[in-house]
């Protein structure tokens, strides 16, 4: 497994505390932790490399982060399926919205 | 008049007609709701087939096959119970009903062609076994219009079964072909033999239709399935033998025996000998049975006349005999004794509705007896030349597909585009010489004002004249050798498209939402924009019912929006409306609810009591083509503070409604849609239009009244504060109309001219000059030259967001030099069918609006995949492209699906 410099990393914090630190790029499928992470002007999460999601729950954080990766492995020319459980897809859609993924 | 003729068979007629009927209905049609044959919930089944052209697509949505199968029964039943019908006098509309009710039937049968499993083609069955029962129909008198009004619903089922014949496994179509003749077939029965004459006329039309349905339907087919058809147009056939009308029998059945024989015979040519001659061979007996009875009575006719009955068709009458395989229809008249048994028996076996396989040993007999009957065919073919023109006359004053094929030339003619020289009529002759007399000097004078268009005009074509100087052509030739300055880039940048064609992850919910929408237990927190979003896709892809109808409608919905209720019947509507809590509906889109709501449904339910909509501000019915005038007084009342509205396609809604409106909106309504409206005279309407305080947008598309003195008019009143005229297809419109637009309104920032073909290029020298802020211009079909659409860009295309050039076919370099350097704001261009731009002009507009995220270029295959690969914008989604694969990820913006985009009040999208 190849290290992953911090520097290459940035921490997902979901409504319950859970962190799930995943790579940049991943994130950056975001649009919003993109702007975040981006823009000038310093935003608390650029300098520590962190943002909180109050509102989203872990199940679905976690599901989002799959999602990122699952996107940068599409965009690489494997297409595969993205498995969405009927019962998170509500919840998962609107947190998608906010994320603007 | 369909709809009223159905309207006509009342539910107490029919319901004296106790139980389906028996024998010669398949088993799939008895069942035990028959009691209620045309319950008023099958009424509204045949509502829309008139409408056909409205409605988008007939209410079978996802049906369980058990639903759907029940449905069939239920209407099929119906169907059969009418049969019971004693009544003499009844008889006539009855069948006509239940004529109707067949062609609704076929409707229904028709858009599930593709969703249908072999279960399915049992409802096909039963249908026609519905058909078939008519049969038992004993009326004397009446039996006439009866077996003509199955006839028609033969046409229909066989038109139907046409329309699906790509879709369909051969399974199907042998069972579709098998329930179409059976239906024919069933008819034979009619003992009637007055009506002898018409019933097998009709008969025959039938036989016609399915014949040409199965002609058609050559390419696709396997033997196997060939065989099958051959034999129910043949079962058909002998079973009109058995009609005993003795004088009217020659012709109906010849007419008839002609046309399964050409068909026969143009199938020949493509399938397999064997099966084939054994085909014809049944078909053969048959119309031998017959004939040994007319013998001597009539003669077969030509099969010429029916080409030019059905069209033409280009058969030849040659006898072309291969391999023994029968090929004439001169067989047919072939008629020995002996073959009697056979065809009655096969005839009992086509006729009981399956075409099933014909066993070998039968194959080989009748191949042999077919053999013997082509010694006889050269001496009948002089017999068919002899009667051709007296049934082709018969055939062509009679047969009620060339009525139908009249009224498809007559209504087709609205949706053809006709070629600029058929134009130049129209301009030739206008309706105000007057109005011919300003173009011509408008156009002189429109350049010379001093003014951006016409100083953009000068400048381009100085441009293009040095252009041209310098290489050396005429002005004539087009300057193909123009500096564009656009260099593909060398890397190529497909990189950049694949990564926006990861489908986003909102987009896989909503699907996978759409995919469990039956689950949904509570829509609860979601906002309007999820619900909307979730309501279109699942319109889309036709999963759209109750349940989510009642989710979105449960608490006290604020926006509810559904693009297509024609799925929606009358007793579904009234449930969910009358649980509705309106208090807060802001925004209601029923789009296409023709058939669940007709004026009475509305008055009981929305529009019950007035204010029942009270802040109701944007209400969408389009395609609503059950409601009236009065549908819409009761709807003013209701919604008082009504803003927005869209009447598209409502085609009942009369210049009465707009005086309705009026009286009570006029100061407040400010978007009014009334596209397709043809009802509505324009300059009826033109006083209550003018009486409109807060008007910005009003669309007439398509409606043909639509003349300069109407725009005149209008625009000179109302013109001041509009910002968006739809004026789509208004062919009669000229420059003047333009010109006062230009002048009268100063706001406006949507203009769609698609289809007003008399436009000359000073209709855009007068919009340049006038109208500087538009930002949607909707060209389509216009005869701008090249120069005229570059000038108007140079002189105001700072402003435009959305572009379309749709078949403005001169645009070329001159335009695309000034797209790229003035139209920086453009987000939306259409080029489609614009051939005289190539890959350097695409691509320098392509680089130079960097705001621009979509670019159609459908037909225009001159552009390659030096313009995909090589231009630079990261952002831009390229539609149109052959075989681009871009294609597949086409995302309709949502800004084009809700209306009302002016209003401060609604809530954007």
């Amino acid at each position: 497994m190849t290290e992953m410099r911090k520097e290459d990393t940035v921490k997902l914090i979901s409504a319950e505390g859970f962190e799930f630190v995943i790579n940049k790029e991943a994130a950056m499928v975001s649009q919003t932790i993109r702007n975040m992470l981006t823009s000038p002007g310093s935003f608390a999460e650029a300098q520590h490399g962190e943002v909180t999601f109050p509102e989203i729950s872990t199940t679905i954080l976690e599901k989002i982060c799959q999602y990122f990766h699952w996107s940068l492995q599409y965009a690489s020319g494997k297409e595969t399926e993205f498995p969405i459980e009927p019962e998170l897809t509500l919840e998962l859609m609107m947190a998608a919205n906010y994320l603007h993924t | 008049m369909v709809v009223l003729r159905t309207r006509a068979v009342t539910p107490q007629t029919l319901a004296k007609d106790s139980t389906p009927s028996g024998d010669r209905q398949s088993p799939a049609v008895h069942q035990p709701e028959a009691p209620v044959p045309v319950s008023p919930s099958s009424t509204p089944l045949s509502a829309p087939r008139r409408s056909g052209r409205l409605a988008s697509r007939s209410p079978t949505a996802y049906e369980t096959p058990q639903t759907t199968g029940r449905k069939r029964r239920r209407a099929s039943g119906g169907v059969g119970s009418i049969a019971e019908n004693k009544a003499i006098e009844e008889g006539k509309s009855a069948a006509q009903g239940v004529a109707n009710e067949g062609n609704v039937i076929a409707d229904r049968i028709e858009p599930e062609a593709e969703e249908e499993t072999p279960q399915t083609t049992e409802r096909r069955r039963s249908a026609s076994a519905g058909v078939g029962s008519i049969a038992k129909n004993k009326a004397i008198e009446e039996g006439k219009p009866a077996v003509m009004g199955v006839a028609d619903g033969g046409n229909v089922i066989a038109d139907r079964i046409e329309q699906e014949a790509e879709e369909e496994t051969p399974q199907i179509t042998g069972c579709s072909r098998g329930s179409a003749s059976a239906g024919v077939g069933a008819i034979a029965e009619n003992k009637a033999i007055e009506e002898g004459n018409p019933a097998a006329e009709g008969v025959a039309d039938g036989g016609n239709v399915i014949a040409d349905r199965v002609e058609q339907e050559v390419v696709e087919e396997t033997p196997p399935t060939t065989g099958r058809k051959r034999g129910s147009a043949s079962a058909c056939v002998g079973s009109i033998a058995d009609n005993k009308a003795t004088e009217e029998g020659d012709q109906a059945v010849e007419d008839v025996a002609t046309v399964i024989t050409e068909r026969v015979k143009l199938e020949e040519r493509e399938n397999d000998g064997k099966c084939l001659s054994l085909d014809e061979n049944r078909s053969v007996k048959r119309i031998r049975r017959w004939t040994s009875e007319e013998k001597g009575k009539g003669k077969l006719g030509e099969v010429g006349s029916l080409e030019t009955a059905i069209g033409g068709k280009g058969i030849s009458i040659e006898n072309d005999v291969k391999n023994g395989e029968l090929r004439v229809p001169g067989t047919l008249i072939i008629n020995e004794g002996g073959a009697e048994c056979e065809g009655r028996r096969n005839r009992n076996q086509s006729s009981t509705g399956v075409t099933g396989k014909v066993s070998r040993e039968e194959q080989e007999r009748l191949n042999e007896e077919g053999k013997e009957l082509e010694s006889k065919i050269e001496f009948l073919k002089s017999e068919f030349k002899r009667t051709m023109d007296a049934l082709s006359k018969k055939l062509e004053s009679g047969s009620r597909m060339v009525q139908f094929k009249d009224a498809a030339r007559k209504n087709a003619a609205r949706f053809a585009h006709f070629e600029a020289q058929e134009n130049q009529q129209h301009q030739e002759a206008p309706p105000g010489v007057q109005a011919g007399w300003q173009s011509t000097e408008g156009e002189q004078k429109v350049e010379d004002w001093p003014g951006p268009f016409s100083t953009a005009m000068k400048i381009i074509r100085d441009r293009s004249n040095r252009m041209n100087l310098q290489s050396g052509k005429p002005t004539s030739d087009k300057p193909n050798s123009f500096a564009i300055n656009w260099t593909p880039r060398e890397d190529g940048g497909g990189c950049n498209r694949s990564k926006k064609m990861v489908p986003s992850l909102q987009q896989l919910c909503t699907e996978g939402l759409a995919k469990y929408a039956d689950a949904i237990t509570s829509l609860e927190c979601v906002p309007d924009a999820f619900r909307h979003r979730l309501s279109q896709l699942l319109c889309d892809s036709r999963k759209m019912n109750t349940n989510f109808l009642n989710l979105i409608a449960c608490g006290s919905p604020s926006e509810i929006r559904i693009r297509d209720c024609s799925w929606l019947t009358e007793e579904e509507f009234t449930d969910c409306v009358q649980g509705l809590d309106t208090s807060n509906l802001t925004v209601l889109q029923l789009d296409y609810s023709g058939r669940g709501m007709p004026d009475y449904v509305l008055l009981a339910t929305l529009a019950g009591s007035p204010s029942s909509l009270p802040v109701l501000n944007t209400l969408s019915l389009n395609g609503a083509y059950r409601l009236s005038d009065v549908g819409i007084r009761a709807l003013v009342s209701a919604a008082p503070s009504l803003r927005c509205l869209n009447l598209s396609q409502c085609s009942l809604v009369s210049a009465t409604s707009i005086s309705i409106l009026v009286d009570s909106l006029g100061s407040t309504l400010q978007e009014l849609y009334l596209n397709d409206c043809q009802s509505i005279d324009a300059m009826l309407m033109l006083p209550a239009l003018l009486r409109f305080e807060q008007l910005e947008v009003l669309s007439v598309g398509g409606i043909e009244t639509v003349s300069d003195d109407f725009i005149i008019c209008f625009v000179s009143v109302c013109g001041h504060a509009m910002k968006e005229l739809v004026l789509s297809d208004c062919v009669k419109l000229t420059d003047s109309s333009l010109k006062v637009i230009a002048s009268a309104c100063p706001c406006l920032q949507s203009l769609n001219l698609a289809n007003v073909r008399q436009l000359t290029d000073s209709a855009l020298g007068y919009l340049a000059n006038g109208c500087q802020e538009i930002q949607t211009l909707k060209l389509c079909r216009n005869n701008f030259s090249d120069e005229a659409v570059a000038a108007f860009i140079e002189a105001s295309g700072e402003s435009l967001k959305d572009l379309s050039l749709n078949s403005v076919k001169q645009v070329s370099h001159n335009t695309a030099l000034s797209v790229a350097r003035r139209a920086r704001n453009l987000q939306s261009l259409d080029l489609s069918w614009c051939r005289n731009l190539a890959d350097e002009a695409v691509g320098l507009i392509v680089d130079s609006c960097l705001s621009l995220k979509v670019l159609k270029i459908f037909g225009c295959d001159q552009l390659t995949d030096v313009l995909l690969s090589g231009h630079s914008n990261p952002v831009v989604e390229i539609i149109g492209m052959k075989m681009s694969p871009a294609l597949a990820n086409v995302r309709v913006s949502d800004a084009q699906a809700f209306p009302a985009h002016y209003a401060s009040v609604l809530s954007s999208m």
